[in-house]
Order: structure tokens, then C-alpha cells, then sequence
């Protein structure tokens, strides 16, 4: 067998008391499709962040086609031989695709020379695309054609992808993974895919490796695993595919679960139609979009990102006036764009980045959980300090937030507590509807399952959900019916009970309503 | 939930916290260090140029404390210096980087005087109906740029600073036309360019305070900070001001109007340059010409700067800047130019901003330690 | 008529030279994300520099030299105190601006200094050229170098891959980072050309057209060059069209008088650039796309 492309020694590092990664060895070969299994925290991103040179390790030695090197930062990666395609945020939307692909690379900066060699590379690898239009106009999957293409160009021996395949519909990732299988074929070069799903990993890897709590627990030709014996390794225990399919991303699982049609005899209390926005750019965000949701019922919005999912969210969070059509809560219609004015219509939303509109970092825990409702703490303008207090500490109890004191920093929280924050100042308001997007993006298992229950019992209690995501297993999981988002509008609803994963699949990619 | 999160959360944190108290003592430390720090640069300076830094040290207190009345006319400086600083405070709060301060508190004065020259009636009505004139004039000039960031997102950081170059123009405009403002009374004969002298019954009245006179804005001005301070921690309004400033979305889905909100505290902070103005005028200048500022603007702004925008911590800093202008005026018999304040309270400012950027530098190491899971993003951008 | 036209145009193109110097390092620097309040503190230091500089040695030449390496001193600590110790990036500019006032005016009051200048370079021929000759032609040789100055940062941002890199980091600092573009590094770079454009500026003013320096002689020179860019809406030409149309105000003040014309007061005067630039902010500024993450602080891996 040829020397290892990349070979990780004893790799360790931690973060305080955190082990992210705990003596990791790992073993790429030219010529393979290495799959890198984990929960989310399990540390494969943590180990490619050290492969990629953006987190130093504490232990440990990188050693590339055989030679041991300490990587400065990505530019020094891909000058070794390694290269990452990255899940979000990595080519910019204000840039041409061949400025793009030459940013952070090597050599001059010339435009003839890096429109030819975009050309040349999509035709060599079926990634074609106009290298001089703007990354902006670009969609979610043209756009990871950008990425790689910008990958390829660094001639890497290693590419790794991390979960490429959240962008793109069915089809496309089948297509995706059709091309990886060409760059390793003829070439001298490896791809690391970097999953939480079982599928895919069963389906486009050589030989998979299970990372759980920072260690290698398991490694194994792909052709010897099967489902059960994955799921087991990333979990560390004995799992129900069934229940927690969701999870581990089985949509066979999913689709397969007996399910019965939930009651929908709940009244209408929130009626969108003909909603349409258009961005500060010029560009349409929302392009006729109806929709209508049942007291006590999910409705989930899959698509692929980038088809007007933010622009819902957005829509719900007051950020975004529409151009024309309307939103009625509870047969009221509300105004669009106006601040506050979808909260105290009884609109809750759990935003995709808390970050960005759900919390304020720099307030205390306690503030963070009044921040939209601030009436029932106030008396005359003035904060009842006691009230706050009082109420904070009920919130913290009732939803198992984890935290010393009411009264410290929100930015000092973990992830996992921040979300509950958020859905628990969400929830507390009783809303009568409750907007959902993403909601379990970036959390591990645990907190998953604790978000999951927490947003199927709000509609239980006669709560109207819409859950927006791009995660279709997070959809099946919970959706009573399930609409598809496409420029913009919904195109066709299912009942939960007629899913059919092929149709599904074909209206993301908006071939059929 | 995998091992390493669990570690995470078992205390539901992600960078360690340590006890306020300790925290609280290092930030004491920091500021005390870097402080004497600028006094010792400071003295370097005065040394550079053949000075004595004592001798210049014990001037600026006979100026500004030990001479009779001196500690008196200090407090009186510290006025305009204090009300500019708590508008500061507010506006960069909210996120609204007003730093046009010195035209407002220009306007301010301006808007006083009119009212205080034609205004007929007694002094106790047409004081008050003068500072009011005063908060006025200085909030339209700060809601100009308001106005503009909230119609046509123009930055106000600019726009502000753009007013305060125009404002001395239109009172230097007025105050040279013997039909607008123009001293036209005999005692000004070669028609210099200021304003009548406002009559005696509408100056700010006086206290005696152990043989200091200190005027009525002294109390008022302490009590309004006071309020302010309050305000801003315990009120919606406050709340809504601090959401804003650290994060414009969620404070919009959460009902704050930015134009409102926003706005509003810069028009609060053009008010309180106006009243500032307008104490000055009623209290110390009495007459009006193009630079009546007096760098109240410019040095009000800097009182919030080295206050870290703590409303409370204004009064005692706009103290120390008042000791430093009034203590500036005994230099003269050290040799040494009283322009050199200028420059101690430039390096007070730079100082004030050290120590919180060790205690980022530490924060950031803490959280880097422990910060897995929270995802990579940039910070938003400050409303303009 | 003609000599009155040429008596405006002149000091126009001097001023908007002033300003162009200062907007080009402004412009630069606001690409990669920064709005460098500490400009008019650049300038000033510059100023007072090139100034002290020329006046000790003798040589001008070498006051424009350090001018410029006094630029980029306070550039240094701009760039430092903003992008590495995260201290909020006006309130830096505010604190710098403030220090350079005080400093130079200190040292100005105690340091005695005598004035010198240099040469006015006319170009044969070309300087007799009706209305524009005296104006494009007949100027301290440093003005000369503008063209050059914009044709570099032209080039340097659009067609060099450190030019490509600044674009990205002012427009999105974390995908430019993954790529593995050293934001905080580039946007110190940036802020250090800034300095020296904005330290060279300043030696313009003292030593090409006052010949010495005198307190706070920059008079907010420095805002209406950051003006010139967001009223230029964060293009260089729109950036160049702001620099000539603010100079142009700017020499209406020194040059209405000189032709005769005092019908206008010179207070109206001499707000003009001021009022002129709040209002073309008020017509373009909402019209422009500006760099997107302009102003926000970077830094890896915070929440």
C-alpha cells in the first residue's frame, strides 16, 4: 500500500475542562472516500479545524504524504496538500466566482488566467459555472460548486468536506457524490466527508470512522458496517433507529415510521397570502407565498437553503415588509415590518441563529428572558428588579436551564442552554403561534431531543408551529404536514401519513408541484 | 449528550466565570495602573520641554482647588462638562455614535440667548423658559442627523461632526448683523462679534458654599445625571436603549423602533449638549459669540469616554476634567503652556481605554478554552 | 472672467488634492472595514511633523518623509488598539484625534519653528493653457503625485491579490478567514496605508500650501475626507468626485472674496464643505452599498 496522503498521531486538545479531541489517530489513503462519523460535538470539527490549521493542537503530529508538518493556517494548508469545503461562509457574495476561487490561494491576480482555469476544472470534474458571475446570484448549489472548484484549484491530495450535503437536494448530493467518487479515482487524492448522517456516509464512503466524545471509537470498511452498528458507535449505546432516526439522519426510518395523521380540526389562526419581499439587493426573497396553519398543528417547510426560508423567519420576527399580500393572526392582520408588532400579535419564533435576532449577549440571563414582553415586569416604565427576578427563576426550573445565577451574562452560557433561553422566553408568552427554524441546528443529541419534545408538546397545547428547515429528517420527526419552499413560495402540501420521499425530493429541487 | 458537552454543562457555562468581586478588584487595579501611568507621561512631557512637573501639578491645584473660590468655579466648570457626558452616555448606548457634540452645545446656547435677550417677564420664568429653549435648539441639531440616519441611513458618526462645523458659522453670522444678534450697546464700539450680555435677572442664581459660589445647575445638573443613571439600568427605556446598541434585530422583533429609540437618544444627547449651552450661558458667559462651546463638546465627550459609558461614573470624571481646565488658567507663572491639559486629558482617554481591552484579551483566552460549540460569526454591526 | 474662474479653479484643485490624499487612505481602509475616525489625527500629526521636520533640517522633502511616518504612527495605534485589542474602533478614533490635538498643540506653543515650503512646478507649455493650465499645471510638485496615488490604489486593490484579500475582509471577514485570509492582519494594513496617505495629506498642507504649521490647522479636513468616500458611496471614483466637489467649496471660501464677490457672508462661506457634505450624504448615502461588514469588529471563534 502507498504511503498515507494524511496520517493524524495521537492529535489531542481541549478547551478547558472540555476534551475535543483525545489522541485521535487517523489514517487517510490516496485513492479513498474516508467517511468521519460523529455527533455534533463529537470533535470532527475540531479535528479538521487542526488539519486545516485554524485551531492549534495541543498534542499530537500531523504528518502529510509522509511528512510531518505543523499547519500555520489554511493558505499553508492547501500549499501542503490540504484543502476544506466548507458547510457555510467561506466565498463571498459581493465577489466574482474567479476572484473567489483565487482568494487565499497562490500566484497572480489574473482574471484571464482564473476564468480559463474555472472553466477548465468544471469541465473536468462536471462542476460547470460562469466564473464571472457574482457568488451573490449564485444558488446554494452552484454556489458549493464555487467551493470546490476554489478547492480543487489548491491541487489538494486531501479535500474535506463538511456536511456538503445540507445545501443540496436528493439528486443533487447523489451528483455530489458521483463527482467525489471521480476526483479519487483517477487521481492521487482522498476526500474526508465529514457527516452526522448515516446515509450518506453508508452510501458514498470507502471506509468509515466513528468519532464519540473527542475519541475514535470505531473504524471500519463500509462494505462491513450497517446501520445498527454505526448508530450504536456514535451514540455509545443501544438505540432505537426508529425513534431516533431524526438524529442519525435515516430518512428511511423516518418515512417508514407508523404515523397517524394528527386532528386537524384546530382553527386557522395564521393565514398567509400572497406574500411577496424583495431584498435590499433587488433580489425576490418571498414570491407569492399562501399558507395556512391549524391550532395545534406542525407544519413543516422543507427546501433546500437559500429558497426563502430566512426571509420567513425574518417575516415573523417583524425584520422583513412585504411588498404585497398579507399575514392574518387569529383573523387580525397584522403589519409587516413594524417592530414588535408580530410579538404582541402572539407570534413566538425561535430563530435560526439566536445570535443574530433571538438574544442579547451582553444582557444578563434574566433580561434575556423578558427582552420582548417587557409589560408584565413593569411599573410605570420602571423594572420591577423582584418580578424580574421571580420570573426568570420559574423559566429556569420549568425548561432545566443550566446556569449559577439569573444574573450573569447570556454570552456565558453553552449553546445547548442558550436555545433554551430562547424557547423558553418563546414559549412562555403564550404564543398562539410559534415560528421554528432550524431549531436543533448545531445542538448534540440530548438537546435535540429536548427541543423536539418541548415543540411537540407546545402543539399539543393548541400552539400553531411552522417548523422551517433545510434538515428533512428534523421535518419527518415532527411535521404533521409537510410543505416544500421554492423561490420563495410553497409549492404542494402533504399529510404526514402520504409522504413520498421521491416526490419530496423533486419538489425541492422544484421540478414538481 | 456526548461526555464533553456534559462537561460543558454541568455549570451551563462556557467560559468559567470568576467571582465579580475579584474581577470587579482587577479592574480597579488595571484603571489605577494605567492612570498613574498617564499622570507619570504627563510629567515626562512637562520634563521634555524644560518644565517642573511639580511645579506644574501644584499650580493646576491652587487653580483648580486651594486659591479662594477655586474649587467653587470648578464645580461650576464641571456643568456643561457632566451634561454633555451623560448625553454621550445615553447615545452611545443606544449604538448612536453622536460626536458633534460642540455644535449642539453651540445651538444650545444659542437658542438660550434669544430667549434670555427678548423674552419679557421676570427672571424666574424667563430662566427656565430659556434653558428649555436651550434643550430644544441642541436636540433639533442632534435630530438633523437623527432625521437623516432614520430617512436616508446617513451615518451619524459623520453627520453630527459635519453639524458642528456649520454651527459656529450661523452664530458667528448672527451675532456680526446689528439687525439679528450683534452687540450694538456703546460698551461694544469696535462691534466685536457677540451678543448683547443677557441682563442680570436672568442669570443662573447663586449659592454661597463655604465662601465658593457655585450656581443652581450645580445641584441640577448632579440630580439630573443621577436620574439619568437610573434610568438606564432600572427603566423599558433603558433596557430597550442597551438592546439596541448590542443587537438592532433582536431589539426590533422585540418591538424597539430604531427611529424611535434610536433616534430618541440622540436627540436626548443633543438636549443635554443644549442644556449645556445653555447653563453655560446663563451661568458663566452671559453674552454669546462663535465659540461659546468652549470645547464643552469635544471635552464632554471624552468625560463619557474615560467614564467607559457609565452614566454614574460622569460626575466624578467631569470633575477631574473641570479641575484640569480651570487648574490650566494658573500656568502661566510655570513657564509651561496651558495647552499641556490638552494633552493630559488626551492621555487619560487613551488610558481608560486599556483596561478593557486587557479584560476582552482575557475574557477571549477564557472562552477560547472553552468555547467549542458556540459557532464562528461576526459580531453585528453597530446601528449608524 | 477667465482670470476669476482661474482664481477658484486653482485653489480647488489644491484642496481637493488635500482631501484626496486623506480620502484615498480613508477609502482604502473602509474597503476592509474599518471607518477611521482617527483620520483627521493622521492628518494634524502629519502636519505638524512635516512641518518641524522642514523647519529643523531645512529640507521639506524630508518633512513630507516623516510626515508620513507620523501617519502612520498614529495608524499603528489605530490599528492595534481596534483590530487586535478590540477596543471599539471610533472610540479609538475619537481617543487619537483628541491625543493629536493636544500633542501638536503642546508642542507647537513650546517649540519654536520657522516656515518653509516647496516649489511650485510648472509644466512648460501646458501651465499657459487658458482657465485650467494654472490650475492642472503650476502647482507645488507634490500635487502632481495625486495621479500617480489614485492610479496605485486603483491597481494595488483591484488587480493584486493583497487588493483582492482587503476586499474580502471588508465585505465578509469569516468566509475570508476559513479561506485563509489573515483578516485582522489586513485590515492593520490597511489602516497603516491609511496613515501614510493620510500623514502624507497632512505634510501637503504644511509644507506645499500653508508653509508651517499653526493649532488644529487640519480644522476637521480630515471628517469631510471620510465624508468623500461615503458620499462617493465606497467607490474610488465616486470617492475622487467628493474630494473635488468639497474642495471646491472649500476654495470658494478663500476665492469669492479674492474675485470681489462679498455678497455671500463669509460664514455661509465657510460652512459650505461642512453643508455641502451633510447634504450629499443626504442624497447618496442611502443609494450606496457599503462594504458589509463595515464596522463590525472581527475575531475567530467568539460567539
Amino acid at each position: 500500500m502507498a504511503a498515507p496522503v494524511l496520517e493524524l498521531r495521537s492529535i489531542s486538545k481541549r478547551f478547558g475542562p472540555v476534551v475535543a479531541c483525545d489522541r485521535v489517530d487517523l489514517t487517510v489513503q490516496p485513492g479513498e472516500i474516508v467517511g468521519l462519523l460523529g455527533q455534533n460535538g463529537a470533535g470532527k470539527s475540531t479535528l479538521m479545524k487542526i488539519v486545516l490549521g485554524l485551531v492549534p493542537p495541543d498534542a499530537g503530529e500531523i504528518r502529510i504524504k509522509g511528512q510531518a508538518r505543523t499547519v500555520r493556517d489554511p493558505t499553508h494548508a492547501a500549499a501542503v496538500g490540504i484543502a476544506m469545503v466548507h458547510q457555510h461562509f467561506s466565498v463571498i457574495d459581493a465577489l466574482r466566482v474567479w476572484e473567489n476561487v483565487r482568494l487565499g490561494g497562490r500566484g497572480r491576480l489574473d482574471a484571464a488566467e482564473l476564468r480559463a482555469e474555472v472553466l477548465a476544472l468544471g469541465e473536468a470534474y462536471d462542476l460547470v459555472i460562469d466564473p464571472d458571475a457574482r457568488v451573490g446570484d449564485l444558488d446554494a448549489s452552484q454556489r458549493q460548486r464555487v467551493e470546490i472548484i476554489k478547492c480543487l484549484r489548491r491541487d489538494p491530495a486531501v479535500i474535506i468536506l463538511d456536511e456538503p450535503t445540507s445545501v443540496l437536494t436528493l439528486a443533487e448530493s447523489r451528483r455530489l457524490f458521483d463527482g467525489l467518487r471521480a476526483m479519487v479515482s483517477s487521481r492521487e487524492r482522498a476526500v474526508v466527508l465529514i457527516s452526522h448522517k448515516l446515509e450518506e456516509i453508508l452510501h458514498a464512503t470507502d471506509r468509515v470512522v466513528i468519532m464519540r466524545n473527542g475519541r475514535v471509537v470505531e473504524e471500519i470498511a463500509t462494505c462491513a458496517a450497517d446501520p445498527p452498528t454505526l448508530a450504536r458507535a456514535m451514540v455509545g449505546r443501544d438505540v432505537s433507529l426508529r425513534t431516533e432516526a431524526s438524529a442519525l439522519g435515516l430518512l428511511d426510518e423516518l418515512t417508514g415510521k407508523a404515523v397517524t395523521d394528527h386532528d386537524q380540526g384546530g382553527e386557522v389562526v395564521l393565514r398567509v397570502s400572497g406574500a411577496a419581499a424583495t431584498g435590499s439587493d433587488g433580489r425576490r426573497l418571498l414570491d407569492g407565498l399562501d399558507l395556512e396553519l391549524r391550532a395545534g398543528e406542525i407544519l413543516g417547510v422543507a427546501g433546500v437553503e437559500g429558497n426563502g426560508q430566512a426571509a420567513v423567519t425574518e417575516l415573523f420576527s417583524s425584520l422583513l415588509s412585504l411588498d404585497s399580500g398579507e399575514v392574518e393572526v387569529d383573523g387580525r392582520v397584522v403589519p409587516t415590518g413594524v417592530p414588535g408588532a408580530m410579538a404582541a400579535a402572539g407570534v413566538g419564533v425561535i430563530p435560526e441563529d439566536r445570535h443574530v435576532s433571538g438574544c442579547v449577549l451582553d444582557l444578563t440571563v434574566a433580561e434575556n428572558l423578558i427582552l420582548a414582553d417587557t409589560d408584565r415586569v413593569t411599573r410605570w416604565g420602571i423594572l420591577d428588579r423582584a418580578r424580574i427576578r421571580t420570573h426568570a427563576q420559574e423559566l429556569i426550573d420549568r425548561f432545566e436551564i443550566a446556569t449559577p445565577s439569573a444574573d450573569i451574562a447570556f454570552r456565558l452560557l453553552s449553546g445547548g442552554n442558550q436555545q433554551k433561553v430562547v424557547l423558553a422566553r418563546e414559549l412562555s408568552s403564550d404564543p398562539k403561534v410559534l415560528i421554528a427554524s432550524q431549531p436543533t441546528r448545531g445542538l448534540d443529541v440530548g438537546a435535540i431531543e429536548y427541543v423536539s419534545s418541548r415543540i411537540r408538546a407546545a402543539a399539543d397545547e393548541g400552539v400553531a408551529v411552522l417548523l422551517v428547515s433545510t434538515e428533512l429528517e428534523e421535518i419527518l420527526e415532527l411535521a404533521d404536514r409537510i410543505s416544500v419552499i421554492f423561490r420563495g413560495r410553497l409549492i404542494g402540501t402533504m399529510a404526514r401519513s402520504e409522504i413520498d420521499l421521491d416526490r419530496l425530493s423533486l419538489m425541492m429541487g422544484g421540478k414538481a408541484a | 449528550m456526548t461526555d464533553a458537552s456534559k462537561a460543558a454543562d454541568v455549570s451551563g457555562l462556557v467560559a468559567s466565570v470568576q467571582s465579580p468581586s475579584r474581577r470587579m478588584a482587577l479592574q480597579i487595579g488595571l484603571f489605577t495602573v494605567l492612570f498613574l501611568a498617564a499622570a507619570i507621561a504627563s510629567g515626562a512631557l512637562v520634563a521634555s520641554v524644560g518644565g517642573s512637573p511639580t511645579e506644574v501639578l501644584d499650580a493646576l491645584i491652587d487653580g483648580s482647588l486651594r486659591s479662594p473660590g477655586a474649587w467653587g468655579r470648578t464645580l461650576v466648570e464641571m456643568v456643561p462638562l457632566a451634561l454633555v457626558g451623560v448625553g454621550v452616555v445615553v447615545a452611545f448606548r443606544a449604538g448612536y455614535y453622536n460626536i458633534g457634540l460642540e455644535g449642539q452645545v453651540a445651538m444650545g446656547a444659542l437658542g438660550g440667548v434669544v430667549v434670555a435677550l427678548e423674552a419679557p417677564g421676570p427672571g424666574f420664568l424667563v430662566i427656565p423658559l430659556a434653558l428649555v429653549a436651550s434643550v430644544v435648539t441642541g436636540g433639533i441639531w442632534a435630530g438633523l442627523a437623527a432625521a437623516a440616519h432614520a430617512r436616508r441611513r446617513v451615518d451619524v458618526l459623520i453627520s453630527t461632526l459635519l453639524l458642528a462645523f456649520v454651527a459656529p458659522n450661523i452664530i458667528l453670522f448672527l451675532v456680526a448683523r446689528d439687525y439679528l444678534l450683534l452687540d450694538t450697546t456703546p460698551l461694544n464700539s469696535r462691534r466685536a462679534s457677540q451678543s448683547e450680555r443677557i441682563p442680570d435677572s436672568v442669570h443662573l442664581p447663586e449659592l454661597n458654599l463655604f465662601g465658593n459660589t457655585v450656581h443652581v445647575g450645580v445641584p441640577i445638573t448632579i440630580v439630573l445625571v443621577a436620574v439619568v443613571a437610573f434610568l438606564l439600568a432600572r427603566s423599558v427605556w433603558g433596557l430597550q436603549m442597551r438592546m439596541l446598541g448590542q443587537n438592532l434585530l433582536t431589539a426590533r422583533r422585540a418591538g424597539v423602533r430604531p427611529g424611535w429609540v434610536g433616534g430618541g437618544a440622540l436627540v436626548f444627547s443633543g438636549a443635554a449638549a443644549g442644556l449645556a449651552g445653555g447653563m453655560f450661558l446663563t451661568g458663566a458667559a452671559f453674552r454669546l459669540q462663535d465659540q461659546i462651546a468652549n470645547d464643552f463638546g469635544w471635552h464632554g465627550l471624552l468625560v463619557a469616554l474615560v467614564a467607559r459609558l457609565n452614566a454614574v461614573a460622569v460626575l466624578p470624571v467631569a470633575f477631574f476634567f473641570a479641575l484640569l481646565r480651570t487648574g490650566s488658567g494658573f500656568l502661566a507663572a510655570t513657564g509651561i503652556s496651558r495647552t499641556v491639559t490638552d494633552v493630559v486629558q488626551a492621555l487619560f482617554v487613551v488610558a481608560a481605554l486599556l483596561p478593557g481591552a486587557i479584560m476582552t484579551i482575557r475574557d477571549r483566552r477564557a472562552s477560547r478554552r472553552l468555547a467549542v460549540h458556540s459557532a464562528t460569526r461576526v459580531a453585528p454591526a453597530p446601528a449608524r | 472672467m477667465i482670470s476669476d474662474l482661474e482664481t477658484i479653479l486653482e485653489p480647488t484643485v489644491r484642496l481637493a488634492t488635500l482631501l484626496l490624499f486623506a480620502a484615498l487612505g480613508e477609502y482604502v481602509a473602509e474597503r476592509a472595514g474599518t471607518i477611521n475616525i482617527s483620520l483627521e489625527g493622521m492628518m494634524l500629526t502629519g502636519a505638524y511633523t512635516a512641518a518641524i521636520t522642514s523647519s529643523e533640517i531645512g529640507s521639506p522633502v524630508a518633512g513630507i518623509f516623516f510626515g508620513m511616518l507620523a501617519g502612520a504612527v498614529v495608524a499603528a495605534m489605530q490599528a492595534h488598539l481596534s483590530h487586535q485589542l478590540d477596543v471599539n474602533q471610533f472610540v479609538v478614533g475619537i481617543a487619537l484625534s483628541t491625543l493629536a490635538v493636544g500633542v501638536t498643540t503642546f508642542l507647537f506653543t513650546e517649540i519654536e519653528m520657522t516656515g518653509d515650503r516647496i516649489g511650485v512646478v510648472e509644466i512648460p507649455g501646458l501651465v499657459n493653457i487658458p482657465l485650467i493650465g494654472e490650475a492642472l499645471f503650476g502647482q507645488p510638485w507634490l500635487t502632481y503625485l495625486i495621479v500617480p496615488a489614485v492610479g496605485v490604489v486603483w491597481w494595488i486593490l483591484q488587480r493584486t491579490p493583497w487588493g483582492l484579500e482587503v476586499r474580502a475582509v471588508g465585505e465578509n471577514p469569516v468566509a475570508a478567514d476559513v479561506s485563509g485570509v489573515p483578516v485582522l492582519a489586513r485590515r492593520r494594513q490597511t489602516i497603516y496605508v491609511c496613515g501614510l496617505l493620510a500623514g502624507l495629506s497632512g505634510a501637503y498642507l504644511a509644507v506645499a500650501l500653508v508653509g508651517g504649521f499653526s493649532q488644529d490647522m487640519t480644522a476637521g479636513k480630515g471628517f469631510i475626507a471620510i465624508a468623500a468616500v461615503l458620499f462617493g458611496g465606497w467607490r474610488l471614483w465616486g470617492t475622487i468626485a467628493g474630494a473635488l466637489l468639497f474642495g471646491f467649496a472649500d476654495a470658494l471660501a478663500v476665492a469669492l472674496p479674492a474675485v470681489g464677490i462679498d455678497t455671500v457672508p463669509g460664514a455661509f462661506l465657510d460652512s459650505m464643505p461642512y453643508g455641502l457634505a451633510f447634504a450629499g450624504l443626504l442624497v447618496f448615502a442611502a443609494r450606496a452599498r457599503k462594504p458589509t461588514a463595515l464596522a463590525s469588529p472581527f475575531s475567530r471563534g467568539t460567539a
